[in-house]
């Protein structure tokens, strides 16, 4: 177990080399860089004198270098955990996104286990009632639920609670609470916010995983090891439960490795339609603004978060189904 | 349960006594229309593309023309009744005149006079080119100046919503398809050429596939998205962000098809076409294509829908489809901004229109998932 | 036969199944009997209804499928009235019902491997089934699984009982089945196929096993299969049954000397036989077994028959006549009444 462990982090090396690569591509491959876009910023609000520093704040930052150096440089650091800074507040990227990760987690987490505590036993009655009326309608809802886009479920969220209590429940807290210690009040407050972007996540990942789920379970349903326990004699919740359920499940534990990314780069745009402060709304942002350091960086961790997802996925199925072999 | 599997367990003789009665297309095509869902999501669709194709023809005005009279109007059914409650056909409108609130600063509108202005079907206005080449200025419906109809409001700019959406279909709903046009071609091509030259070069494919699948779309989509030049025009930007759409599904479909030609590079018959000294062409395209396509094809289904979320998404961050084209994604765009959505709200119509053409997808996806492989549950 | 010798007896079962393209009549009025320790061979090709004939009797058929006539007896309940219980009356959820399988009635399948939960090892699959039947603790159901284990012949029971599904070859899973289906000592087993994904040495092992396993615990047997060798090997009974009908039903001996159904006719001329003349070309069966929802008119095998008579066999449905000699054939050849009524030319046969 220890030695697969090992190897299989080995072999994640070079796909680490090829997604730095990736990434770094990426984030240079836009026209211009950090200072164009800055001098354009400038200019907009009509201060000409940026554009001469043009020269030396290229040189600053070590813009003037040939990419294949500037590549080197940032890899050499990164991988020292240094993971350089962010032009546009000035500050390490790490604490950047440190400073956000706390929210982004509360939401991604708190939707990821409600959508898949609703999810897997409703996919389950569906798939054990197939074509019953409640299927019907949880597939109708399903359809539905996954045609619309999280960030429209949002925005009709905002709307219709501002509509109901004219209240506009944009970013985690009010303006009374947002530079207040914590105390019982804030917590209220951020619970209040809280359930307009994890709701619209939910409904859609509520949706996808119950349609998986489902899916898993019909396939398992229609293999003749379940007609075999059937014709032993046990009762149909055995079978269901104990045997069919157990490796329905095993298809949804790949799909856990990919979630340990998505907890900080789903609902990117909700993030920014509800003005939330998580990780994701300063993806974006730097990315727009070619704020190379903070996105690679953050682009880069989703990666990272991806192959340890992975990784861990691979063992825990290695660890549920007897048919995986590790070495 | 399929009555071939429950009938006998080892069943080949029962599946070619199938095939003599009807033709794998004709069975595939039998199962579709027995899915009530996939019918009315290819009906739903079907009627989505004409309005595409008919754009001109539906829309009223023009999706570019200010009516600088009338910015942020809200939606504007035609009524049946008057304000004496007498009843009138054809439908008709008032014309209206805004009114700013001093206080408020809000925006309403009021009916000026009780002149109707009635609908006039199939008539003269604004001059258009249907399919973009037949000069014509028949509309399905128009009023007389000074009156306007507005179907779903305006925009701060006083542009005619119903319109702008109707255009917006025609890049919207060809976007996704543009998408997975692409990605089958490169999908295919990658597939067939790894799976058949192996070595190294299918080593660093399938390396970098593997990050391809599981890495997040949005992300993914926003990075490369940037990348785009901004001094592309319209057209230029609205090919390349199908370009990055379509990398939704090729890295699977280049992985589908890759499997397949391992496993079929196996089988006796490709040995056997093999042997007969048939060339490398002829034995990808008689023989591997033709087995991968019912995979290939439910894959590429289901992508489009992922593909529309993904045109609207970037549209909707300003980094998609950029004016003077239009598209759902970009209208929403509009409705970003908190404030002005709450003033506005009519302007996340357009998400109904995306909302109803991904469901459809899904609903024929899926239908087409299910027919694809008939003798299989 | 006498009353007390029968243990199951099937009275026009029909078992339909309604699938979206149609009404597949998979099984559509068959009649068997089983005496108490016989076994009872059902022959027929792919897709003749004999595997759904071994469901319904355990209501294990599945919507959209399900038994829409006939009565299923069986008379191996000791109840107070001694009466027979009607499987077909019964829910198929019903406690009763799950008694019943497994406890009374076993089946094993032809493919045993996915007929075993890949997650589970084999002991814990054994331990599960003898637990729901009887009533013994942990320790006890698992001495009983090593022993079943044993008496089926696996090597090292007590290493195998740990192993799971995928680490058994295809023959040790299917003796593995077999132990499981015979841990709580059944009345009646029913085999579909098992031997048919098994290569021939290991056939020959299992079915030796399964004969010996029957006269040791006294039981009867259906055995399902479309091997005639097998079942003249494995059968004291036979019933051939074709598109959900039973076309034939002999001892085995008359089978194979004294066909009398064309159908059982083309098939026994299917087999190759030692002594026959080499440079003999093999017969087959002319034309494959229509669709299911595509069954024609008349008698619904005339359409390969080679002694089909025009007027009669595409008009009309046979039914089962009973000869000399206890058996029963479902043709217009030996029905006197029909032949003269008809008058009909009896093409060369």
């Amino acid at each position: 177990m220890i030695k697969y462990i090992v190897t299989r982090t080995i072999a994640m090396i070079p796909t680490f080399l090829l997604l730095t690569v990736f990434g770094f591509l990426l984030i240079e491959l836009p026209p211009g860089d950090y200072v164009t876009s800055y001098i354009r910023a400038q200019a907009a609000q009509g201060n000409t004198s940026a554009a001469d520093q043009e020269a030396s704040m290229r040189a600053q930052y070590g813009l003037d270098q040939p990419i294949v150096v500037r590549y080197g440089l940032w890899l050499s650091r990164f991988v020292r955990g240094d993971f350089g800074d962010s032009f546009e507040f000035r500050r390490p990227a790490t604490e950047i996104i440190g400073s956000r990760l706390g929210v982004t987690l509360t939401i991604s987490i708190c939707a990821f286990l409600i959508s898949w505590g609703i999810g897997i036993p409703l996919g389950i009655y569906s798939a054990t009632h197939q074509y019953s009326r409640t299927d019907n309608f949880l597939t109708t809802v399903t359809f539905v639920g996954l045609g619309i886009p999280d960030f429209l479920l949002g925005l009709l969220l905002l709307v219709t609670v501002w509509m109901l209590t004219g209240e506009v429940l944009t970013g985690m807290n009010s303006s009374a609470y947002a530079s207040a210690p914590w105390s019982v009040g804030k917590v209220l407050d951020f619970l209040k916010h809280l359930w307009i972007p994890v709701t619209a996540v939910v409904i859609t990942g509520t949706a996808w995983i119950m349609r998986v789920m489902r899916g898993n379970l019909l396939d398992q349903l229609g293999r003749p090891y379940v007609t075999a326990l059937r014709a032993r004699g046990l009762p149909e919740r055995v079978v269901i439960y104990k045997h069919a359920v157990r490796n329905a499940l095993h298809p949804l534990v790949m799909s856990l490795g990919q979630t340990l990314a998505w907890l900080i780069s789903g609902f990117t745009i909700i993030s920014l339609v509800l003005d939330l402060p998580t990780v994701q709304s300063i993806y974006l942002r730097a990315m727009l603004q070619q704020d190379v350091y903070l996105g690679g960086t953050i682009l880069i961790l989703i990666g990272v978060l991806i192959l340890i997802g992975t990784l861990l996925a691979d063992i825990l199925l290695a660890w549920l189904d007897p048919r995986i072999r590790l070495y | 349960m399929n009555e071939t599997l429950t009938l006998d367990a080892a069943a080949p003789i029962e599946a070619e006594g199938k095939i003599t009665v009807l033709s794998v297309r004709q069975l595939m095509w039998m199962r579709f229309k027995r899915n009530r869902l996939a019918v009315i999501g290819a009906v739903m669709l079907t009627m989505f593309y004409l309005m595409a194709l008919f754009a001109g023809f539906l829309a009223p005005y023009d999706p570019r023309t200010t009516h600088a009279e009338h910015p942020a109007a809200p939606p504007q059914l035609p009524r049946i009744v008057d304000q004496e409650g007498n009843f009138h056909w054809p439908p008709f409108v008032y014309a209206t005149a805004s009114k700013v609130d001093q206080k408020t600063f809000r925006r309403s509108y009021q009916p000026i006079g009780d002149t109707r202005y009635p609908l006039r079907f199939f008539a003269a206005a604004e001059p258009y080119r249907l399919f973009g080449l037949i000069p014509t200025d028949i509309h399905l419906f128009h009023v007389d100046e000074p009156a306007k109809v507005f179907l779903m409001g305006t925009d701060r700019n006083g542009r005619d919503m119903f319109s702008r959406v109707v255009y917006g279909a025609q890049v919207s709903l060809t976007v996704g398809l543009l998408g997975v046009t692409v990605s089958l071609i490169i999908g295919t091509l990658l597939g067939i050429v790894s799976g058949f030259l192996g070595g190294l070069f299918d080593n660093v494919t399938q390396r970098f596939i593997d990050i391809l699948i599981v890495f997040p779309l949005i992300p993914l989509w926003l990075a490369l998205a940037t990348t785009i030049p901004p001094t592309w025009n319209s057209v230029q930007r609205f090919f390349a962000i199908s370009l990055v759409l379509s990398l939704v599904t090729w890295g699977a479909l280049a992985r589908q098809v890759r499997g397949s030609v391992l496993a079929l590079r196996e089988t006796d018959y490709v040995q056997a076409a093999r042997y007969a000294n048939a060339g490398v062409w002829h034995i990808i395209t008689r023989h591997l294509l033709p087995n991968t396509m019912s995979h290939v094809l439910v894959i590429a289904t289901l992508a489009i829908p992922a593909m529309i979320l993904g045109e609207t998404a970037l549209s909707f961050l300003g980094l998609g489809i950029q004016p003077p084209m239009t598209s759902w994604g970009l209208l929403l765009n509009e409705a970003q901004q908190t404030r002005v959505l709450l003033q506005q709200p009519w302007l996340l119509l357009p998400a109904v229109f995306v909302i109803v053409a991904i469901i459809a997808f899904n609903f024929i996806g899926d239908g087409i998932r299910d027919a694809a492989d008939p003798f299989s549950k | 036969m006498a009353e007390s010798e029968l243990l199951l007896e099937v009275r026009n079962l029909k078992t339909h199944f309604f699938a979206e393209e149609g009404i597949v009549r998979a099984v559509d009025g068959v009649d068997f009997t089983v005496a108490r320790g016989k076994t009872l061979g059902v022959l027929g090709e792919s897709g003749c209804g004999k595997s759904v004939t071994g469901f319904s009797i355990l209501r294990l058929v599945q919507p959209p499928g399900r038994i829409v006539a006939g009565e299923i007896l069986y008379h191996g309940l000791h109840g107070a009235d001694n009466r027979a219980l009607d499987l077909a009356r019964c829910s198929p959820t019903s406690s009763q019902m799950q008694s019943i399988r497994g406890g009374e009635i076993a089946m094993i399948f032809q493919e045993a491997r996915t007929s075993l939960d890949p997650v589970y090892t084999v002991g814990s699959q054994l331990i599960e089934a003898i637990k729901y039947h009887q009533s013994l603790r942990q320790e006890q159901a698992k001495a009983w699984g090593v022993e079943m284990l044993r008496r089926v012949g696996l090597p090292d029971p007590e290493a195998t009982f740990n192993k799971y599904p995928h680490q058994l070859s295809g023959g040790m899973c299917q003796r593995v089945m077999i132990a499981i289906a015979l841990s709580c000592q059944p009345k009646l087993l029913i085999a579909d196929e098992p031997t048919t994904a098994l290569d021939v040495t290991t056939e020959a092992q299992v079915l030796r096993l399964i004969k010996d396993l029957q006269e040791e615990l006294g039981m009867s047997m259906i055995f399902i299969t479309h091997n005639l060798g097998v079942v003249a090997e494995m059968a004291d009974e036979i019933v051939v049954m074709y598109l959900g009908k039973v076309v034939e039903q002999t001892d085995v001996k008359a089978l194979f000397e004294d066909a009398r159904h064309p159908y059982t006719q083309a098939l026994l001329r299917s087999v190759p036989q030692i002594g026959k003349k080499s440079g003999e070309r093999l017969q087959t069966v002319p034309g494959s077994v229509p669709h299911p929802q595509n069954i024609p008119a008349g008698c619904p095998f005339h359409p390969r028959c080679p002694s089909r008579m025009p007027g009669l066999c595409d008009r009309k449905e046979p039914a089962l006549l009973p000869l000399s000699g206890n058996r029963l054939v479902r043709c217009f050849l030996y029905d006197e009444d029909a032949l003269k009524g008809a008058n009909v030319h009896v093409a060369n046969t």
